[in-house]
């Protein structure tokens, strides 16, 4: 079981077991502190009862400058649980705290990226009710984790769920076509 | 809202809950920017400040029924706090109140425990209220609750499976409880992990078989693994590290601390590595293991493997990498040092812009956070060594102009000494933590506060040494800047510290836990400071700062007359002398190319030695030259060196024996040797550590023959 609360800058000496998960990026300081100021609501820790950080969830919520007020969503920046704690739910329930702000915010959907070869990630958020709504070429820069050496930059895949504000889903209706990083705003 | 939110923090700082409860049920919660779940959760946070625990439990309640299997723990614990407060404090209610009370919280959890079956929560609430209950001396045999050793049974059963579960119950456990749990279930794991204390092995042959075991459980479990993808960790991992850990327990155990058996657990390791390729835990044991027998080329390939940067450097570079400055792998620490210290300066740089937009967003309590976080950035114990030893490096390396930033070094030196505990032990042993040995806790707070006194306390020495030498340094290459601190000064810190750390050592020596954990592969306490005095480095290093001090500060020379100063700067202590010699004896190499690890960190510190004994000596001679400079002289004064014939003698037989050294290993054959030594990694790494001794030892000699000495 756990307990939810918002991130502490201390935190940052606890996370060291789960940010040395190989698909789980670890940031600059600077990073970290902009979610932290700028979207403090959205950065949410999961601890158990005796401290130990399970996971947590960063995320904001913006327009996309190309597209205007109809693009305000929230989007899912970096979501991890810690291995030994994964498989009970926690993602699915970090994952709703965010839709359930984004819902608060008025936002029309929340998006987010995931690499093309992390399955497992795809498939749960799959059944979160999110789907695939273009793909983006070369979004990951080098070779993936645990993948060939030398290989290419790997795709994104960026999945959408439309919230409430949008009832006619719009936001969520797949492109026909990839696009590249640039064209992502 | 910016001013009622400020206003709120400061409420909340005077204790005054009821007038920041009022305030945020009147005002805050709909501007806000929380989650409901948060907001219930401050709400219920200023009520337990106002002792309103009543109310406190209606919220709690609310929540639980509301949410279900989602429900927030710190629900669930301040509901069983507050009820237990609740009827303890108050002196007016008689047992049977008491006891009604407990009941219709035991019969709330346990309804909402039969609808929500696969709720963690829900059960756990019941063992954490039995444990509560316990604890405080209530009768639990009136209030409906089932035995804790029921009650661990069946959050088995239900959740026994979990990754997480023994960690969960582990607050719970006792002897009896882990009896009847191991008897109880069918799981080889529990068995293996439950860790009593009562029934563990304490003989080879035991960890023979627990090994065996663990082998045969990992090839059960290792076909379940085959759809995960090579990123997640295996099922089957678990059961390589707990072998593993067994595997070091078994290297402890043996006589003369055979080290097949240190092998024998990488060789599971690698292989399970091999499945599991990014799987972090497998890399952070073989990581100690290799960092323990001196292998620290192959610690850092592992660090580029695993990625580790940016904020874990703070935490996990002890853990992981404290055994490379110490064996002597300098290229390598510097990558590490200067990594922290470039993440702790941008970060502490970065702070204040933050601080301004936190300002400008309203979110005040965020401000306060992030100052007291920057604060403790720069009171880093990482961060502090990290500085020492890249001052060291410098130091020992030096052979031309002064680094500009000794200077600099020089210039907090007062105000660090002021408040010398101030540093905040920042190590994450918790980071490679994955079993927890009962009989030697080597990552118990016992352990990690000791090995910490201990770290200070070596630190202290290495940065009152640090001191002392750019503080010479900087005399001579810029002679006419003023200095904030005194030379005598340090040099009496230097001598004090020393003296300290004598004392620390001695009665560390005494301590059983220090004492069981001496030598464990994964054990808080490094040996550096065991060896610095059994090289007499102490003895050493006393005599060569007074001298220098007394040098820097007397030395006068007669105008226009001929003298020479003899100067005599310390003697090299015998266990040194002792030491360089050995390096050549057949014995000093072992079984394919094998050296103990202790022989490289003692091999370390003499370089260290030599270095700045050579620095020393040119330091003097360039304060002379500067002295002389200018002055018309048909018979300059010369600083002559007793002993200075010895030193080079010993330099060149330690260069020698090195090279010497070097070239038996690259002799010897590179297939994979007895015992499981892959001889091959064992030569990579000697190879690299040898060259860098040598390469010092060479560039001193240049350095003395600058001088024409």
């Amino acid at each position: 079981m756990s307990s939810l609360r918002t991130f502490r800058c201390s935190d940052f000496l606890k996370l060291a077991k789960i940010n040395l998960d190989p698909l789980t990026e670890t940031y600059g300081l600077a990073f970290y502190l902009q979610y932290y100021v700028k979207w403090p609501e959205y950065f949410l820790m999961s601890e158990t009862p005796s401290g130990e950080i399970q996971g947590y969830i960063m995320g904001k919520s913006e327009t996309f400058r190309r597209e205007g007020e109809s693009s305000w969503h929230g989007h899912v920046t970096c979501l991890t649980v810690a291995p030994e704690h994964r498989r009970l739910g926690l993602a699915n329930k970090l994952m709703h705290l965010l839709e359930e702000m984004s819902e608060l915010k008025k936002c029309y959907f929340v998006d987010l990226f995931v690499r093309k070869s992390n399955t497992v990630a795809i498939n749960m958020y799959k059944k979160l009710g999110y789907s695939v709504y273009r793909e983006v070429l070369e979004y990951y820069s080098g070779e993936p984790p645990g993948g060939k050496k030398g290989a290419l930059d790997e795709n994104a895949y960026d999945m959408r769920k439309a919230l409430s504000r949008d009832h006619l889903k719009k936001s969520v209706i797949p492109l026909k076509h990839p696009v590249m990083p640039e064209d992502v705003d | 809202m910016s001013r009622l939110i400020y206003f709120l923090m400061i409420l909340e700082q005077q204790k005054d809950y009821t007038s920041a409860y009022e305030i945020f049920n009147k005002n805050i919660a709909v501007y806000d920017k929380e989650l409901p779940v948060l907001r219930d959760r401050r709400r219920v946070e200023y009520l337990v400040g106002m002792q309103s625990f009543d109310k406190a439990i209606q919220i709690c309640k609310e929540v639980v029924l509301s949410t279900g299997d989602a429900a927030d723990w710190f629900f669930f614990d301040n509901l069983i706090t507050c009820t237990i407060t609740s009827v303890s404090g108050n002196s007016e209610s008689s047992a049977a109140d008491t006891s009604s009370v407990i009941s219709e919280l035991v019969s709330f959890l346990t309804e909402e425990k039969a609808s929500h079956a696969r709720c963690i929560g829900h059960h756990y609430a019941l063992l954490h209220l039995r444990k509560l209950l316990e604890e405080r001396g209530f009768d639990c045999n009136d209030s409906g609750l089932a035995s804790m050793t029921s009650l661990v049974l069946a959050f088995y059963q239900s959740f026994g499976h979990k990754s997480p579960f023994f960690n969960y119950v582990r607050p719970c456990l006792t002897i009896a409880i882990c009896e009847t749990l191991v008897n109880d279930t069918t799981s080889k794991m529990s068995k293996l992990e439950t860790g009593s204390g009562d029934d563990l092995p304490v003989s080879l042959d035991d960890m023979y078989s627990l090994m065996a075991v663990c082998e045969v459980e990992r090839l059960t479990y290792l076909p379940l693994g085959n759809d995960l993808q090579s990123t997640e960790p295996q099922f089957s991992s678990k059961f390589i590290i707990l072998a593993a850990h067994y595997c070091v327990d078994a290297y402890m155990l043996s006589e003369c601390r055979d080290q097949k058996y240190l092998w024998t657990a990488l060789d599971k390791l690698r292989e399970a590595a091999e499945a599991s390729f990014m799987d972090s835990q497998l890399l952070m044991v073989m990581t100690r293991i290799y960092q323990h027998m001196g292998l620290v080329l192959t610690c850092t390939e592992l660090l580029d493997r695993m990625q580790i940067k940016q904020f874990l450097l703070q935490t996990t570079s002890w853990v992981l990498f404290n055994r490379l400055s110490s064996c002597g792998a300098r290229q390598q620490c510097r990558m590490l040092n200067s990594s922290l210290i470039k993440y702790i300066q941008s970060s502490t740089q970065s702070i204040p812009d933050f601080v301004i937009q936190a300002y400008r967003s309203g979110v005040y309590r965020k401000i306060v956070d992030m100052i007291q976080w920057k604060e403790s950035l720069l009171k880093s114990f990482a961060f502090i060594k990290c500085v020492v030893e890249e001052v060291m490096l410098d130091i020992i390396q030096l052979d031309s102009v002064s680094k500009f930033y000794f200077h600099e070094f020089l210039g907090d030196y007062n105000e660090v000494m002021q408040d010398w505990n101030q540093w905040v032990d920042d190590r994450d042993f918790d980071v490679s933590y994955n079993w927890e040995a009962p009989d030697t806790n080597w990552a118990g707070e016992e352990a990690k506060k000791l090995s910490y006194n201990l770290e200070l306390c070596w630190l202290k020495m290495r940065y009152t040494l640090a001191s002392c030498l750019c503080y010479l340094i900087c005399s001579v290459t810029n002679p006419t800047k003023h200095f904030k601190c005194d030379l005598s000064k340090v040099s009496t810190d230097f001598q004090a510290a020393i003296q300290e750390s004598s004392k620390v050592f001695s009665a560390l020596e005494e301590h059983k836990l220090a004492r069981d954990l001496c030598g464990h592969p994964f054990s808080p306490f490094s040996n550096q400071l065991s060896l610095f005095f059994k090289l007499r480095l102490d003895e050493f290093y006393a005599e060569l700062v007074k001298s220098l001090e007394a040098l820097t500060e007397n030395c006068t020379m007669n105008g226009g007359k001929t003298s020479s100063k003899v100067v005599k700067l310390a003697d090299i202590p015998d266990p040194i002398q002792k030491f360089v010699q050995q390096i050549s004896d057949d014995s000093f190499l072992l079984e394919n190319s094998q050296i103990k690890s202790e022989h490289l960190q003692k091999l370390q510190l003499i370089t260290e030695a030599l270095a700045i004994y050579v620095l020393s000596i040119g330091l003097l001679c360039r304060k002379l030259a500067k002295k002389n400079a200018g002055k018309k002289r048909t018979d300059e004064p010369t600083l002559e060196f007793p002993g200075l014939d010895a030193f080079k003698s010993l330099l060149e037989s330690l260069c020698d024996n090195v090279t010497k050294l070097t070239e038996r290993i690259d002799k010897t054959d590179s297939e994979i040797g007895t015992c499981g030594v892959d001889v091959e990694i064992v030569k990579k790494n000697l190879s690299c550590i040898l060259t860098q001794i040598k390469q010092l030892c060479v560039t001193k000699f240049d350095y003395l023959k600058s001088f024409n000495l």
